[in-house]
């Protein structure tokens, strides 16, 4: 007698929706990322690309209604006299404790630049900022720190505005994505998440041994004065210009975003971050000009590596040291944030804020001391 | 653990895996200990209550049984009813009648110091309270057998997919299957599958969209909105409950499904209905048949002298309208629908069809009225829903023009009970569509609703009920 034979693969008549529906569904993801992108025009996915909030804010900017103002020069830079919770400008845009007056010859002048790890953020008041617990009988500060600023605005503002204010020093935070904020000209680009700062920005490109300035005027390209305009800038000049390609081929089905984001994912924990030495060469050069710019002008320079925030993947923390080493090596004072954090750990002392990026006053008092170290030599 | 989380499709995937490869004796008791971590992602404390009320009407449900005496076995119902109403008197309704005898005593010149309560509303308590109340009833009833297993019966009340929003389901329809051998079968997924998926856009889709950009911005300040406006949000407002509770109830139905159980329906096109007896026969139709089985027949029904009939009528319309919520607002809710209904009987008389025409014109009363109510039900006080509803007589205020998704989400619920109405009149219409073109249309719902589901998950509206 025959062996009985095995029941044959049922799906197909048992379930014939689900077989259409799986086939389907496979044919819309692939259809999706290689097909639409050839008929769908590129603006429409920019379009898809922010959330609608994001266009009123770029009109709040625009009007000035915003904490930030528009800046031809550098994209952006904090509004005057502005009071949001505990943030507060003074009629300079700078976060200053007002304790005392700007310019004492006896005193050691310092400005401070860089992102909101610099300024600290809307929720937590200017006593407690980086620049205000550096301030003693010696020392004088002004917290120019800006929203998602890079090196490369901090170049630009200097030459620009600070440099009027006659510095004795210039401490200059440099986050873990220095890099991705130097290549960019887009926010969303970089910070998906900021719905409410699609701004533009410029950035320098290499030429030759120089640099190579490339505008971005915030009238002209920003989304509601033309979204045709916007998208060929990032074409032409956004380096992570890459991630809008990603959204476009990966982020229109559910089964290509997961794979995109499993991937991303994978990617961060396990290769470096900034594996082209040419944007890291790039970034030196900025800091280079700035150095060369600032010695012209009798102002000490001090770069803050900023701690990477909780979230810091192993690869980022290596890029972080590696950094730091290779700017002492080329001769920059550099205070190393994330070594003073693991060295003045406390326990049951918060350095962290809850959003787990910006630094609590304790964690900002440990910055502070260490820059007081550098400064004191 | 929200249905419409990643958190959920983690732990629906894990657990419907390791179901399927267990051997049928271990099936059940996996069963039970995912519902309890289910509940125990919202707050494990609760458990207890669960556990309570599992405990106490599997031991009362046995010797009910067991008790040859009418009073021993009347003893142990009320055992049964003490606790489980107990638990729900405290938990969902202590701070409201505490709040409301100061308040009275307030009306009569007395003062009272309000005592300070803050009673967290453990999720699904109205909804697991029921379902081990009916299983005691329908023994002392002599409608069911006791089961012997403590972990079926307490995966009964336990069972993730209808834990905290229903389908309310009796014991005697899920014991059997808990006892039943169960294979896996292609069919049957795939039935649990598109209905998961079904209610998933209801919910996703539809619902939250609907509260989003119409409901939520309109009812938190009617005053402030025109006419128009309002008549908009209130119809959107119906349109979201309904695809927000049918949804929840789909995909309670199909994860039910996929996991090879068969649990009630609960909804069947309320807005199609021509009276308002017929809505309730429509909506939450399991909560219906349980104040039916459980408070209107046993009251006398509808075999005693009309006013008696009436009173009967209104004591379970109120008693449903409170049980939707700790507030005067549900209860005057359920009071309206109960009014709604009586004016019903009353027209109707001997209840024969009357033709066409006054089949449409029952069936824009009864919509109309449901809508109405239904701003009684959305609205935080007595107050605001005045306000609601003195606004839809020429109110001039903020305009809201609809965008395109609130059309479609409305158009959606209107499709939805098009094919129904097909449905019904000829049945299995619609099962005949190749399976080619339901594949497809499955798959326009996954791309949509990636497209446009708001990015943050709204709570189902019934689990605070």
């Amino acid at each position: 007698m025959a062996p009985e034979r095995p029941p044959p693969f049922r799906i197909r008549r048992q379930a014939p929706t689900l077989v259409w529906f799986l086939i389907l569904w496979v044919g819309a993801e692939l259809g999706a990322a290689f097909l639409l992108p050839l008929v769908v025009p590129g603006r429409s996915y920019l379009e898809r690309f922010q959330p609608a909030r994001a266009d009123s804010s770029v009109a709040t900017f625009l009007r000035g209604e915003h904490i930030l103002l528009p800046d031809s020069s550098v994209g952006w830079r904090s509004a005057p006299l502005t009071r949001e919770g505990p943030w507060q400008t003074d009629s300079r845009g700078a976060r200053a404790t007002g304790r005392w007056e700007w310019g004492d010859p006896a005193a050691l002048n310092v400005l401070f630049s860089g992102s909101s790890l610099i300024n600290g953020g809307t929720t937590i008041s200017n006593d407690e900022t980086l620049s205000a617990a550096l301030e003693g009988p010696w020392i004088r500060t002004l917290n120019f720190g800006t929203m998602l600023y890079g090196v490369d605005q901090t170049l630009l503002d200097y030459r620009t505005r600070l440099r009027a204010f006659r510095p004795d020093v210039l401490v200059v935070g440099v986050d873990r994505d220095a890099l991705a904020s130097i290549q960019n000209v887009w926010v969303p680009l970089r910070r998906s998440d900021e719905v409410l700062m699609p701004f533009v920005k410029p950035r320098f490109r290499p030429a030759g041994d120089s640099l190579e300035l490339v505008r971005a005027d915030p009238w002209e390209l920003l989304p509601l004065e033309g979204r045709e305009g916007l998208l060929r800038f990032i074409r032409e000049e956004d380096g992570l210009v890459a991630r809008f390609h990603a959204f476009v081929r990966y982020r229109q089905t559910p089964l290509m975003a997961l794979g995109l984001r499993v991937y991303r994912g994978i990617r961060s924990r396990v290769v470096l971050p900034a594996a082209d030495p040419l944007e890291e060469l790039l970034l030196d050069r900025i800091l280079e000009e700035l150095r060369r710019t600032l010695d012209a002008d009798g102002v000490r320079l001090v770069l803050l590596a900023t701690p990477p925030g909780r979230s810091a993947t192993g690869p980022e923390l290596e890029m972080v040291r590696s950094r730091v080493q290779r700017w002492r090596g080329a001769g920059f004072q550099v205070v190393d944030g994330g070594r003073a954090f693991v060295d003045h750990r406390v326990p049951g002392v918060e350095l962290f804020l809850e959003d787990g990026e910006h630094y609590t006053p304790a964690g900002n008092q440990v910055l502070a001391a260490a820059l007081a170290e550098v400064l004191a030599r | 653990m929200n249905f419409v989380t990643t958190q959920f499709a983690l732990f629906f995937v894990s657990v419907f895996l390791l179901y399927w490869v267990l051997p049928r004796r271990g099936q059940n008791l996996f069963l039970l200990v995912a519902s309890w971590l289910f509940y125990a992602a919202w707050d494990w404390r609760f458990l207890g209550l669960i556990l309570l009320s599992t405990a106490v009407d599997f031991v009362s449900g046995q010797r009910i049984h067991a008790a040859g005496d009418p009073r021993i076995r009347r003893v142990w119902l009320a055992v049964s009813l003490v606790v489980n109403l107990g638990i729900l008197a405290y938990f969902k309704y202590a701070g409201f009648f505490l709040d409301s005898l100061v308040e009275l005593a307030g009306l009569v010149g007395w003062s009272l110091s309000q005592p300070t309560l803050a009673i967290i509303l453990p999720v699904g308590i109205s909804f697991y309270t029921f379902q081990t109340l009916s299983y005691s009833l329908d023994i002392y009833l002599r409608r069911l057998e006791p089961t012997r297993s403590l972990v079926e019966f307490a995966t009964f009340v336990a069972f993730f997919p209808q834990l905290v929003a229903g389908p309310i389901v009796r014991a005697r329809e899920f014991l059997y299957q808990l006892q039943a051998e169960r294979t896996f079968r292609w069919d049957r997924f795939e039935g649990g599958a598109v209905r998961f998926l079904t209610g998933f856009f209801k919910k996703a889709v539809i619902a939250d969209n609907l509260a989003f950009l119409l409901v939520d911005p309109v009812f938190s300040s009617p005053g402030d909105y025109s006419t128009g406006t309002l008549w908009l949000a209130a119809l959107g407002y119906a349109a979201q409950i309904y695809a927000d509770f049918s949804g929840y109830s789909s995909m309670a139905i199909g994860t039910a499904g996929m996991l090879g159980f068969d649990l009630p329906e609960n909804f069947r096109f309320p807005y199609l209905a021509r009276d308002f007896s017929d809505f309730w026969r429509r909506w939450h139709i399991t909560m219906s048949r349980f104040f039916r089985d459980y408070v209107y027949i046993p009251l006398g029904g509808s075999r005693i002298s009309p006013w008696r009939t009436r009173g009967n009528l209104a004591a379970t319309t109120l008693v449903s309208g409170l049980w939707h919520g700790a507030a005067w607002t549900f209860v005057a809710w359920g009071g309206l629908h109960g009014i709604f209904i009586m004016a019903n009987h009353a027209i109707r008389g001997d209840g024969r069809s009357r033709g066409p025409v006054a089949g449409l014109l029952g069936w824009a009363v009864t919509f109309s009225g449901v809508l109405l109510a239904w701003i009684l039900f959305r609205a935080q006080s007595f107050q605001m829903a005045a306000t609601y509803l003195r606004g839809l007589w020429g109110q001039p205020g903020l305009v809201i023009v609809p965008g395109g998704l609130v059309l479609f989400c409305l158009a959606a619920v209107v499709v939805d009970h098009l094919a129904g109405w097909v449905e019904e009149r000829r049945p299995g219409v619609l099962e005949r569509i190749p399976p080619v073109l339901r594949g497809a249309w499955f798959v326009f719902l996954v791309v949509f609703a990636w497209h446009a589901m708001p990015r943050e998950a709204n709570p189902f509206i019934y689990f605070q009920f």
